[in-house]
C-alpha cells in the first residue's frame, strides 16, 4: 500500500498548487473521555463521546503568489460555503463539506513566502 | 437561426460543490462562443471543416456516399439517439474518422474552451472547471463536443 500523499487537492471545483507534504487533517470522529467510577472497592470505566468536537480540520500550505490573496479572501467570504477535496495516489478521496476559515491567515510575502490555511468542516466522508 | 446557448443533458450525473455541499448534475448549459474564445473556437472550427473536406475527397476517391452514410449510421446505431438529425455522437464520429490532426490536441482545446470563462455551467449554478470536465464520462465528452460544433460552428 502507497503511503499517505494528497496529489491533488480541489476547493471549490477548482484545483490548487499545495506545498507538497504539507496537507493535514483529522477525521472529525470527536474526542473520547474516559473516566472511572468507584463503588467500594470495585473500580470501573465509564467512556464518553464529546460531540461538539466532531468536526474535521485540514491544513496545508500554499506558496505566496501574486493570486494567493484573492484566492484566500474568497474563501473566507464563502463563509461556511466551502467543499474541499483531498486525492491520494490510488484515487481515494476525502471530503471536507461547510468548510469555513476559522483564523485569518498571516500572508507571508517573499521569495519563501508561504501561507498556512486551516479549514473546519463537517467530517471528513472519505470515498 | 442563430443559437446563442444550449442545454446539454448528461447521461451519468457529474458531482459538483456548490454552496458548502457536494451536489450531481444532470444538466450542462453552453454559450455561444465569444471573441475572447477565437483560438480555440477557431482550431475546432478548423478541425471540423477539414474532416469534412476530407470526407468530401474520400467520396470523390474511393468511398462512396452510402459507405459513409453505412458507417455513420453504424455509429448511431452505437448511440442511443433516435432522431432523424445528425447527433453530437455522430458528428464526433465523423471528426474522429475523417479528422486529419492530432485529435489529443483537438480534446485539450475542448477542454480549455469550456473551462474558460463562463462558457459551460453547470446546472447553471457554477462555471465548469478542469476537475469537473475529468470527471465527466467520456461518451458524454464526446456528444458534448458534437452538440458543440453543431451549434455553434457548423
Amino acid at each position: 500500500m502507497a503511503a499517505l500523499n494528497v496529489i491533488q487537492l480541489t476547493i471549490n471545483n477548482e484545483a490548487i498548487g499545495i506545498k507538497p507534504n504539507s496537507f493535514k487533517f483529522t477525521t472529525g470522529r470527536g474526542e473520547r473521555t474516559v473516566r472511572t467510577k468507584m463503588s467500594g472497592s470495585n473500580l470501573s470505566t465509564v467512556q464518553s463521546s464529546d460531540v461538539e468536537t466532531q468536526v474535521s480540520m485540514c491544513k496545508f500550505t500554499l506558496l505566496s503568489e501574486t493570486d494567493t490573496t484573492a484566492k484566500l479572501t474568497e474563501w473566507q467570504d464563502n463563509f461556511d460555503s466551502n467543499v474541499v477535496i483531498a486525492q491520494d495516489a490510488d484515487g481515494n478521496t476525502y471530503t471536507f463539506t461547510k468548510a469555513i476559515i476559522t483564523s485569518d491567515p498571516e500572508i507571508s510575502a517573499g521569495v519563501d513566502g508561504e501561507v498556512e490555511i486551516e479549514f473546519t468542516s463537517s467530517p471528513v466522508v472519505q470515498g | 437561426m442563430t443559437t446563442f446557448a444550449f442545454d446539454f443533458q448528461l447521461s451519468r450525473p457529474l458531482t459538483y460543490s456548490h454552496q458548502g455541499e457536494q451536489i450531481d448534475a444532470v444538466s450542462l448549459t453552453l454559450q455561444a462562443p465569444t471573441g475572447k474564445s477565437r483560438m480555440e473556437v477557431t482550431v475546432l472550427k478548423k478541425g471540423f471543416k477539414e474532416a469534412i473536406g476530407s470526407m468530401q475527397a474520400k467520396v470523390m476517391q474511393n468511398e462512396t456516399a452510402e459507405e459513409i452514410a453505412e458507417k455513420i449510421l453504424d455509429a448511431r446505431n452505437q448511440s442511443s439517439d433516435d432522431d432523424n438529425d445528425m447527433t453530437g455522437s455522430d458528428i464526433c464520429e465523423l471528426i474522429m474518422m475523417y479528422g486529419e490532426f492530432n485529435i489529443r490536441d483537438y480534446h485539450e482545446c475542448f477542454k480549455k474552451l469550456l473551462c474558460a470563462n463562463e462558457t459551460c455551467m453547470v446546472d447553471g449554478n457554477v462555471k465548469m472547471t478542469a476537475p469537473i470536465y475529468e470527471s465527466m464520462l467520456f461518451a458524454d465528452i464526446e456528444k458534448l463536443l458534437g452538440e458543440y460544433l453543431k451549434n455553434f460552428l457548423a
